[in-house]
């Protein structure tokens, strides 16, 4: 056999050995990269599960130790032994149970609760979480164990033999190899030649008789040439591709923060079934890869934020709070976390709390009332659940002629200054503000929320509208607790609700702090369908025969209601990508040295790319979903009956339909820089990015 | 109870289209996901028949949005089926009945003897077993790296889909 170094991937490897079979005794086979690859970004990562185990144990002494500090440890526990190593002579190669040794030793932990078998395991298995076989090579091992080859494993690591064992057993590769020779056990490395040398001596082997092969040329290829023996060098495009932007993502990291999202969003994190979904569905794919970490990232900040702020009960308001929690029962049942808020889905919105908040009718409710883009008499009483055909009458005396007119100015309307004054309007709307406070009590009280001390109400945004009206209903109360929202973002759209005493966070973007971290404000819809729940909008609560409170909903024959549906489908493909993106999230969160926090902005960077410059496929998918309060161009406009004298169908749109992602209908078009010349008209409009 | 009965009727649906599904895809990984989906929706809904209040309607939700998922892959696998690509799910069984028949058999000899490269040693390895079985071992994206074979399955399936028994017998 020559000496040649050939470049081969899988398929090229199979056809060698198949030509070489019969002249060779024994396949040796590189392990990390070659047989098994990691969903890392880097292999020192696989260090970290480790280092925050120690990092635990030291807080106990010096809560100041940081992650980085107790990585530099394990570092220099490292070199000193390769140091020592090569001052007998010997290849600078130590073994995983020295390396802890010296690591826990310089950390001079006061009372250490783990031991360093334990370390050790908690290491393998961290890294047989992330583990996986090359694709392709596990065949190609099966195939040759068929033959009458050896095949043994051959690694420069600090594991030991028994280690990598399992480690390839977790991948698949069961009872496929002979033997094993690791460096940390046999202090001789591939790179120096010396290993091969043993192997050759151990086997019994002439040196054509045995053929390495590994990805490393300096290790695999020049190592194995300097004992005469033949060594191809493994190569695959797409690993090779995988690992030189993970090393360009390693220098930018190291400069900036920024690229740490980056190192580990473009690694491709997903589990081999959730990535081969992503191929057969493109709107699993376009959701698993930007929504999917969007959503997780505020999740997770909003667990580690309600901690922060001791805060007791988390309710997930309805809709939107069906994706939200799940995601927040997901992290955690996988993180471990002392004393979490107790979190419910709750059927609370604007239609099941307003009412409750209708002490008066001043301008606040008024701007409540009349902010939609239908400013009627009738949208607003039916926004505020009060009884519409009891009322009419009294607005007719009170010079209405039309429940459906628009009402541009509200403040200033005559007939609605006088309809309010009405004591038979008070009246009623006193009653249902009773009856309504009455059972949304009781419904909270279900949720425990009198038992809470303080109390958060968790959504996608935007105005803290159920929070600010849950203040205004039950705030004078002594037994009511403390407030608090947490948004997405906090748009803070009317003007007279919501003063600082509120305690909103917008986490991405606050209108209240002028902070803002992108422009996915810009087009929130497609955020609210995402997670929306799989029932129709809350109108309020009813008495079932049980006898239990639960939740009334819209009539399901409703025009709206009816579009939901049909986006149904679409919209649990978005849902389950997000879902399968977080508890891929969740496999490489041990192995994560930033916070949430520090990968927010890269995260955020990928969103604002899909809402400002979507490719084709995106906007087409995208847009869909054609939400019955307007979404995209898909707006869904049902002009009200009007028959009669006066009311003439119009042919020229309402006013609001609009188009809420223009950017979307601009790369519908397909005109290459399109949308750019769009942003830029848009910034220089608005004098802001 | 909101939805339960609906729900219970719509799981009952989808357990049948599964079983056609993982007959018709036996690896498709979206088949895979249908069976999770499927074993999760059921599992909720024993949890909402048994709870009250507000965990019951969480637990309906729960069964709602599984249930919204498979009905979203059933119409994925229906639209690959019509216009997607044929990858080695095509090999199924209506292909390799086809295959046990000898005139079929011959004309695909015949084609496969223009072939050349990974095919040609692939099916030379398994010349001793019926060619049936050879064809049911070729996996397509690893052997059809120039798309020759996607043409001819594409071009069997639409014989197959336009009424002929098999290719052999227009010639």
């Amino acid at each position: 056999m020559s000496r040649h170094k050939p470049q081969s991937n899988v398929e090229d490897i199979r056809s060698r050995l198949l030509a070489a079979e019969n002249s060779l005794k024994v396949v040796s086979f590189d392990v990390f990269d070659t047989l098994i690859q990691r969903s890392l970004p880097h292999p020192d990562y696989s260090k970290t599960p480790a280092a925050k185990a120690l990092l635990a144990e030291c807080h106990h002494s010096n809560p100041d130790m940081t992650l980085h500090a107790v990585l530099h440890q394990r570092n220099l526990a490292e070199s000193t032994l390769r140091s020592q190593a090569a001052e007998q002579g010997l290849d600078p190669e130590c073994h995983i149970r020295d390396v802890f040794g010296h690591w826990v030793s310089a950390l001079e932990l006061q009372s250490a609760n783990i031991s360093i078998e334990e370390l050790m395991e908690l290491e393998l298995a961290s890294d047989q979480a992330v583990s996986f076989a090359t694709p392709g090579m596990r065949e190609l091992i099966e195939e040759l164990s068929g033959f009458r080859l050896k095949l043994v494993f051959t690694s420069d690591m600090y594991y030991s033999k028994a280690m990598i064992y399992r480690l390839l057993e977790g991948c698949g590769y069961v009872g496929c190899f002979a033997e094993g020779y690791v460096s940390s056990e046999i202090k001789k490395a591939k790179y120096s030649g010396e290993l091969f040398g043993h192997i050759l001596l151990t086997e019994h082997l002439a040196s054509d008789e045995l053929v390495h092969i590994g990805d490393n040329i300096a290790a695999d290829v020049h190592g194995a040439q300097k004992c005469g023996l033949t060594a191809w060098q493994f190569r695959d495009t797409q690993i090779e591709s995988n690992h030189t932007t993970q090393s360009f993502l390693r220098r930018l990291r190291n400069k900036n923060p920024f690229w740490e999202g980056a190192s580990w969003h473009g690694l491709n994190v997903g589990s081999t079934a959730h990535l081969q979904r992503a191929a057969h569905d493109p709107l699993y794919r376009i959701s698993f890869q930007y929504l999917g970490p969007l959503f997780t990232n505020f999740v997770h900040r909003v667990i580690r934020l309600s901690i922060e702020q001791e805060t007791q009960l988390l309710l997930f308001c309805a809709r939107e709070g069906f994706l939200l929690q799940s995601l927040y029962s997901l992290i955690l049942s996988r993180v471990s976390v002392t004393n979490p808020p107790a979190a419910h889905y709750a059927f609370l919105n604007r239609k099941s709390v307003y009412t409750a908040s209708l002490h008066s009718i001043g301008p606040r409710e008024l701007e409540m009332g009349f902010h939609t883009t239908n400013p009627t008499l009738r949208n607003m009483l039916v926004r505020f659940s009060l009884p519409v055909d009891e009322l009419a009458d009294l607005a007719i005396t009170a010079g209405f002629t039309d429940l459906d007119s628009q009402l541009t100015n509200p403040l200033e309307s005559a007939q609605l200054k006088r309809l309010l004054a009405k004591p038979q309007f008070k009246a009623i709307v006193e009653t249902h503000r009773r009856n309504s406070s009455e059972q949304l009590t009781d419904y909270l009280d279900s949720l425990g929320f009198w038992q809470a001390s303080r109390v958060a109400i968790v959504d996608v945004g935007w105005n803290g509208t159920v929070q600010e009206a849950l203040s205004v209903a039950f705030g004078a109360q002594s037994e009511c607790p403390e407030i608090y929202g947490y948004y997405m973002a906090f748009l803070k759209r009317m003007s007279s609700q919501l003063q600082p005493a509120f305690n909103c966070r917008g986490i991405y973007h606050d209108q209240s702090n002028c902070f803002s971290l992108g422009a996915f404000h810009r087009f929130v819809e497609l955020f609210e369908t995402a997670c929306r729940a799989p029932h129709p909008t809350v109108s309020g609560f009813c008495v079932n025969p049980k006898g239990e409170l639960v939740p009334e909903f819209e009539d399901i024959a409703s025009e709206g209601y009816k579009q939901e549906k049909a986006d149904e489908r679409w919209v649990a493909t978005v849902q389950a990508a997000i879902l399968d993106y977080c508890e891929d999230y969740l496999e490489t969160l041990p192995f994560r040295q930033g916070s949430p926090e520090d990968e927010s902005a890269y995260i955020l960077y990928q969103v604002d790319r899909l809402l400002r410059f979507p490719t084709r496929e995106e906007a087409d998918l995208l847009t869909r979903f054609g939400h019955s309060e307007g979404f995209g161009q898909s707006l869904v406009y049902v002009p009200a009956e009007r028959d009669g004298p006066g009311h003439e169908k119009s042919t020229r749109p309402p006013k609001h339909h609009r188009v809420l992602w223009p950017e979307a209908e601009i790369a519908k078009k397909g005109i290459a820089g399109l949308n750019h010349l769009f942003n830029a008209a848009r910034l220089l409009k608005t004098r802001r990015y | 109870m909101w939805q339960y009965e609906q729900l219970e009727s719509r799981l009952a649906g989808l357990c049948g289209q599964k079983e056609d599904a993982q007959s018709r895809y036996p690896h498709h990984p979206l088949v895979n996901e249908l069976q999770q989906r499927i074993t999760s929706a059921s599992s909720s809904l024993s949890s909402a028949a048994s709870a009250d209040g507000n965990a019951h309607f969480s637990h309906c939700m729960m069964v709602a949005f599984n249930l919204n998922r498979c009905e979203a892959i059933m119409d994925q696998l229906d639209a690959e089926q019509g216009t997607g690509p044929v990858t080695e799910v095509c090999l199924d069984r209506r292909i390799l009945a086809l295959a046990r028949d000898k005139v079929f058999v011959r004309w695909l000899a015949a084609q496969l003897s223009s072939l050349r490269g990974g095919l040609l040693r692939y099916t030379c390895r398994y010349r001793s077993p019926p060619l049936s079985e050879a064809l049911a071992l070729i996996s397509v994206q690893r052997l059809d790296r120039n798309g020759w074979l996607l043409r001819l399955l594409r071009k069997l399936k639409s014989r197959i889909k336009g009424g002929n028994t098999h290719p052999a017998r227009d010639q």
